[in-house]
């Protein structure tokens, strides 16, 4: 059994200009110990689809509609609440984007993350805080006995998102959910948060949910990929068949519109138009505005995600 | 070489740092810019790269004095910039333009499209007629690939990218001779952002702008840049043309810098430099060669003394107490 | 406008403040009788079927009184936060957009008449420059300066900030024109708000004023001196207190509700 079980999983959005489909039947898999990544352009529904699975979604004005989550066996979507609190930083943990919003800055790095570990793991406040300490040491803070007295802002952004990692790992849990972990970071440090959540991963076999939009970090950090587009996933393969044998039209056109470092192209690679407005999208597929390879079926229907030749899965009436 | 359009001379910014009781009393000084040099030619794009704080958008908005400069000499066309006075350099602004990181913040919320690009023609007089007015703004939403439907919308009713655009648009207005682009499609989609790069690349050819654009994203420099400079804490630390900085990086963080670059090749995970610490704040620069720290290769001479910038080879100079690149072990 | 309507409570809100100004304009002709003309006879009645809202102490009709009153309740509470606005809004500007030095002094300048409660500075000026009906204008709108500059500078201090407005100086835009084309129009719905806000406060300063003797002098009457005259036989005859003491709630409410209510809708992208 798969430690996560994603089926047909809608949130809605219902805001003034009418009914948002943030998330429109997503479903996937992950296994013990394996990474998975999200990626996709702003509005794709990859953090909602990430919020989802500890539903932390903001209700109003999202809202999960249908689908079930089941981790370990147990659906998250109808949890109760105790069993929820159980979860949330227990057997799945989150780290954001900006490492500040998740610290509290009134609070010692060490007081957090000893907190977060007597409430999961019931240990006393000497074991706790021993814990903290081990853990800022395991992602590589120098000195970290000194660092787990010091506050949030006392800290570079590279050492509190380390600080954050060391806080969502505390409590050894199944599975981390990173939401664009390295975004906010230089590129010399992102290399370093990046060796950072692999080793750790090799370590621990905590399996990761690792959201982005930045393919480089796709590519460096996961075992398998799914691409989302308008609330959908279009393409769920291996990370090596993704880049080397990319089916869907639009997991292409992504892919060739990142600039290369090695060569050097006359002109970009695009896809024409932007993403439609998220109340105003076609029917069918809906990519059909931006797609070069559209067909008449396109406009009418919905593509089904359907098992390719190379092993790949894609939503696509011209693969399929 | 032709005459440089844009030449910059030992450009410094520093921030003092106020303390005491009253707050008014300078304690320090944050080096933001420290003694920066270059030259942009006509129709040229320089890239200034480089992580947080190296001061990469101070000296992008110093070039348009809209950070006042402490010291040192900018000359623009011949003529130096510093020295004129507040209406001089107000004429002088329609000559170079800026867009911007953000283009949710670039644009006043409150105006309209046309009244938002046709700004630089209002203030600098460029037409007659109303209509020659609205002409002028329609065949500048053309070439930034919009349409005449969009003259009285409001920012908010586009897209990032369509307002990347307009911001565009507006700096096209004054037939400036240089662009500084400050981060410009940093915030936007990859299949956006590409589109943007195409289209600043196009306006290049059809009229000659020169670019300082300044990124931190280095497949995006490799692709716009003619040459490059990489900054680190205030100074250059290196500048060569894009093939030579790409092909044979010389400073060994320009060098860690480029393998640090993500990029979309799963097979090529583990064989990058991971530069141990953090970049430090300006306000507390290590001494010598501000990279010493950092570096895998630094010696007893990098702490005292800052090297100074050498030629490596014919228009290629770095800042290293070692005259040739040095083989630096990988991480992984 | 569709919007503004959509919320009931503006709407009420409005209407009150409409239905006020008007009153306030054609009251000489809609007041049943006229507001000065004494009666022995008819003093200290409560409300009848001649006198709706009963007469005071000189038998003058109260219905009259409270209608002719609005019109110099209502003129000083916003013609003084407007004058206030005039003044405060570019003092705030400019503090807020140039900063150091020219800021430190009018900060200063604006922290030093807050330190007094608005009502202590205006009754200072006002009996500086002695009772009348522009001394309670001035005296209103130099106790509402310091709260205009406060919240233009820092409403400005935010926005010198913004990517566009060095977009607009890297055009070659003066400063006073920023102010003008981009600053000003920017910072205008916070303004908008604290207007409509400060005018209720205006006519609870203008009443008290007026309360104290500095305000629009007798005969003329205004809410503030109808209170005051009314005072004197609070126990015989509470009905002309009582029906300015209400006129004010109105109106303080009214103009309060619509202050609110366009506070909710500031963004520019629901205003189209």
């Amino acid at each position: 059994m798969s430690l996560l079980t994603v089926s047909d999983l809608r949130v809605h959005l219902f805001t003034p200009r009418g009914l948002v489909r943030a998330v429109d039947g997503v479903s996937f898999a992950l296994e013990a110990g394996r990474s998975l990544g999200i990626v996709g352009e702003s509005g794709c529904g990859k953090t909602m689809t990430a919020l989802a699975m500890m539903r932390l979604i903001p209700t109003p004005p999202a809202q999960i509609v249908g689908g079930s989550i089941l981790f370990d066996g147990q659906d998250v979507v109808t949890m109760d609440a105790e069993r929820l609190r159980a979860l949330r930083g227990g057997d799945i943990a989150m780290i954001y984007q900006d490492p500040m919003t998740t610290l509290n800055p009134v609070l010692t790095v060490g007081e957090q993350i000893a907190e977060a570990v007597r409430l999961h793991r019931h240990d006393g406040r000497t074991a706790a805080w021993a814990r903290a300490v081990e853990m800022l040491k395991l992602v590589g803070i120098p000195d970290p006995a000194r660092v787990a007295s010091a506050y949030p802002h006392q800290l570079s952004g590279g050492m509190r998102q380390r600080a954050v990692i060391a806080m969502a790992l505390a409590c050894d849990p199944k599975l981390l959910i990173a939401d664009e972990p390295t975004t906010a970071l230089d590129v010399t440090i992102q290399a370093q948060i990046l060796e950072l959540l692999r080793r750790l991963q090799g370590e621990l076999g905590t399996a990761i949910i690792l959201i982005t939009h930045d393919l480089g970090v796709i590519a460096d950090l996961v075992d398998d990929v799914a691409v989302m587009y308008a609330g959908k996933v279009v393409e769920h393969t291996a990370v090596r068949t993704l880049f080397n044998d990319p089916k869907h039209p639009y997991t292409r056109g992504l892919l060739n519109s990142v600039p290369s470092l090695e060569t050097r192209e006359r002109r970009l690679r695009t896809i024409e138009g932007t993403v439609p407005p998220a109340h105003a999208m076609p029917a069918g597929c809906r990519f059909n505005p931006r797609c070069g390879q559209v067909r008449p079926e396109c406009h009418d229907r919905e593509p089904p995600l359907v098992v390719l030749d190379n092993g790949s899965r894609a939503a696509c009436w011209a693969l399929s | 070489m032709t005459a440089p359009l844009l030449s910059v001379r030992d450009l410094r910014k520093h921030f003092p740092i106020t303390g005491g009781p009253l707050g008014v009393r300078t304690v320090g000084q944050v080096k933001a810019v420290d003694g920066v040099s270059f030259d942009v030619a006509p129709g040229e794009t320089l890239a200034l790269v480089g992580e947080s704080g190296c001061g990469k958008s101070t000296t992008g908005r110093m070039l348009l004095r809209l950070t006042e400069p402490t010291s040192g000499q900018i000359q623009f066309d011949g003529v130096d910039l510093l020295g004129l006075g507040r209406t001089e350099m107000r004429l002088r602004r329609r000559e170079m333009q800026i867009v911007f990181q953000d283009p949710y913040a670039s644009l006043s919320p409150r105006q309209r499209v046309e009244d938002i690009i046709a700004e630089p023609l209002d203030v600098n007089g460029l037409y007659d007629t109303p209509a020659a007015r609205r002409d002028r703004v329609i065949d500048l939403l053309r070439l930034v690939g919009l349409d005449a439907i969009h003259l009285r919308r409001h920012p908010f009713e586009f897209s990032g990218g369509q307002r990347q655009r307009i911001a565009i648009a507006r700096a096209l207005a004054p037939q400036p001779r240089l662009i500084v682009a400050d981060e410009p499609v940093s915030a936007l989609d990859v299949s956006i952002q590409s589109q943007v790069v195409n289209l600043m690349q196009d306006l290049q050819e059809q009229f000659g702008i020169a670019y300082v654009f300044i990124s931190h994203d280095l497949a995006v420099v490799r692709h716009i840049a003619h040459r490059v400079a990489v900054m680190y804490l205030g100074r250059l630390v290196e500048m060569a043309t894009t093939d030579e900085l790409f092909g044979a990086p010389h400073h060994p963080y320009a060098q860690a810098l480029l393998s640090a670059a993500p990029v979309p090749d799963p097979d090529r995970r583990r064989t990058r430099i991971v530069l141990t610490g953090d970049v430090p704040s300006p306000s507390k620069a290590p001494s010598g060669c501000h990279f010493h720290p950092r570096c895998p290769i630094a010696q007893a001479v990098c702490r005292e003394q800052a090297p100074p910038l050498t030629e490596v080879s014919p228009g290629h100079v770095a800042a290293c107490h070692f005259g040739k690149p040095f083989p630096i072990p990988t991480g992984g | 406008m569709k919007y503004l309507m959509a919320n009931k409570l503006t709407a009420v809100g409005a209407a009150l403040c409409v239905l006020l100004i008007a009153v306030a304009a054609l009251s000489p002709w809609i007041a049943p009788q006229d507001p000065l003309e004494q009666s022995f006879l008819t003093a200290n009645q409560g409300p009848s079927e001649d006198h709706w809202l009963g007469t005071d102490a000189f038998g003058r009709d109260v219905l009259s009184r409270v209608l002719i009153g609005s019109r110099v309740s209502l003129s000083i509470g916003i013609i003084a936060p407007l004058l206030s606005a005039l003044f405060g809004v570019w003092a705030g500007m400019i503090a807020g957009y140039l900063g150091g030095w020219t800021d430190r002094l009018l900060s200063r300048f604006s922290d030093l008449l807050m330190s007094f409660p608005s009502l202590l500075l205006g009754v200072m000026v006002a009996a500086a420059l002695g009772p009348s009906f522009e001394s309670a204008v001035i005296a209103i709108a130099v106790a509402l300066f310091p709260r205009f500059v406060r919240l233009s500078r820092s409403a400005t201090q935010v926005l010198k900030r913004e990517p566009f407005i060095d977009a607009s100086i890297a055009s070659g835009r003066g400063t006073v024109s920023i102010m003008l084309k981009h600053v000003l129009p920017n910072i205008a719905g916070p303004l908008v708000v604290a207007l409509s806000l400060w005018i209720a406060t205006a006519i609870r300063l203008e009443a008290a004023l007026s309360f104290l003797g500095l305000g629009a002098q007798p005969p003329t009457p205004s809410w503030g001196n109808m209170i005051r005259d009314g005072m004197t036989d609070l126990v015989g005859d509470p009905w002309p207190a009582a029906f300015a003491g209400a006129a004010i709630t109105l109106a303080v409410l009214a103009f309060n509700m619509v202050g609110d209510a366009l506070r909710d809708m500031l963004d520019p992208e629901i205003d189209t």
